[in-house]
């Protein structure tokens, strides 16, 4: 067994000088191990979404907790959870999924504002922030805080009320933890109408706009929050395990790589080539490039 | 070590196509489409580069090629894993 291991890690006669792991019939055989196994888990998440899913614990209370954490620490009055909002965000929500886009104005041209008026929300100021694939609560807040666009609708004083939905679906090809948070103020409470300087990544401004059109005879929608809530929470999170089957193979072969550079050297042993450290360098890069995409993402 | 000194020209070039590649990445991190055709042609200038390394040192032999073309096909497949787009 030791002998085997040996000739697998440790350059020798008998793997001719190189680790066995690092040969083309090795590199060939990782793979199509791997290739087979993402296969496989991709799946398993087709056919047994509760066993291998995307677990998220996202919730409405934990996302407005933090959202006026951070006006706070900013000097700015919390925002009230709004039911008009909230089923704003819902149907935002369930258009995105059902028309499969992820983008703030749908493929036909709905804007959010639409959503907002026809939950019976009647806005001076209105503003969306979206989020897809994180895990928590705190990591879609802090995404939206480390964006300078979002970060200013987050800490807007233009608003007063906010609404969110957390839904799970597929989004663009991938089974995905979606999050919509609409920001509005009432078209009586707010500001100076001529103060308006609010920006996107989604805001608007309809202070010009008659307060009866806004109205028309739109029914207001009752909401029931708990539905405003990830439920999906499978045994084992499909993201997660794919990020760390990744991450442990990538360090598994710069590991080997520098094993057998560093034995090569010690040894004094002439190879005709060695491209170690330019590998080494290629597994880095991606491992880098996958820390700083991370799992998330925000519009 | 001996390798990095004899080479060292050719490893600054990697840590400039890397290191470009990353910040591009990084800049372009929530469009993940953009991000990772930054990657994508991270991954073609890195084996350009070599090859051509390897070609002025008269080293281009098919096994080398060989070689480049199945890492970058085992970092393709650890993408896969990696990034969710």
């Amino acid at each position: 067994m030791r002998d085997f291991l040996h000739h697998l890690f440790i350059p020798r006669a008998s793997n001719k000088h190189r680790s066995k792991l690092l040969h083309h019939d090795a590199l060939f055989l990782a793979i199509a191990v791997l290739f087979a196994g993402f296969i496989f888990i991709q799946g398993m998440h087709r056919e047994y979404p509760a066993v291998l899913g995307d677990a998220a614990s996202v919730t409405v209370d934990d996302l407005l907790k933090y959202t006026n954490l951070q006006r706070q620490i900013n000097g700015l009055p919390a925002l009230k959870l709004n039911n008009d909002l909230n089923h704003a965000a819902q149907m935002k929500g369930k258009d995105m999924f059902a028309k499969d886009y992820w983008a703030h104005v749908s493929p036909d041209g709905t804007t959010p504002w639409v959503f907002i008026k026809n939950s019976g929300y009647n806005y001076q100021y209105a503003g969306e922030n979206l989020a897809r694939g994180y895990d928590t609560s705190t990591s879609v807040v802090d995404a939206w805080m480390h964006s300078v666009e979002h970060r200013d609708n987050l800490l807007s004083p233009h608003y007063t009320d906010i609404g969110f939905s957390v839904q799970t679906g597929t989004l663009v090809g991938y089974n995905t933890v979606l999050v919509v948070q609409e920001f509005g103020s009432p078209y009586a409470v707010g500001g100076d109408s001529a103060s308006t300087g609010q920006v996107p990544p989604y805001a608007a401004s309809n202070a010009s706009e008659p307060k009866e059109a806004l109205m028309g005879d739109i029914k207001k929608p009752t909401i029931d929050l708990s539905a405003a809530k990830s439920s999906s929470q499978p045994l084992v999170d499909l993201t997660s395990l794919k990020r760390n089957i990744s991450f442990f193979f990538i360090l598994f072969f710069i590991a080997v790589l520098a094993l057998d550079a560093l034995i090569i050297e010690r040894k004094n042993i002439v190879r005709a080539f060695s491209h170690n450290l330019d590998h080494m360098f290629f597994f880095a890069f991606i491992l880098l490039a996958g820390i700083l995409i991370g799992r998330g993402f925000i519009l | 070590m001996k390798n990095l000194q004899k080479h060292f020209g050719h490893y600054l070039i990697y840590l400039f196509i890397f290191g470009g590649g990353l910040l591009l990445v990084f800049l372009n991190k929530q469009t993940t489409s953009i991000a990772m055709s930054y990657l994508f042609v991270t991954v073609i200038l890195y084996f350009t580069w070599s090859m051509v390394h390897h070609y002025v040192n008269h080293q281009l032999h098919p096994r080398v090629v060989f070689e480049y073309i199945l890492v970058i096909m085992l970092g393709v497949v650890l993408s896969f894993f990696l990034f969710q787009v």
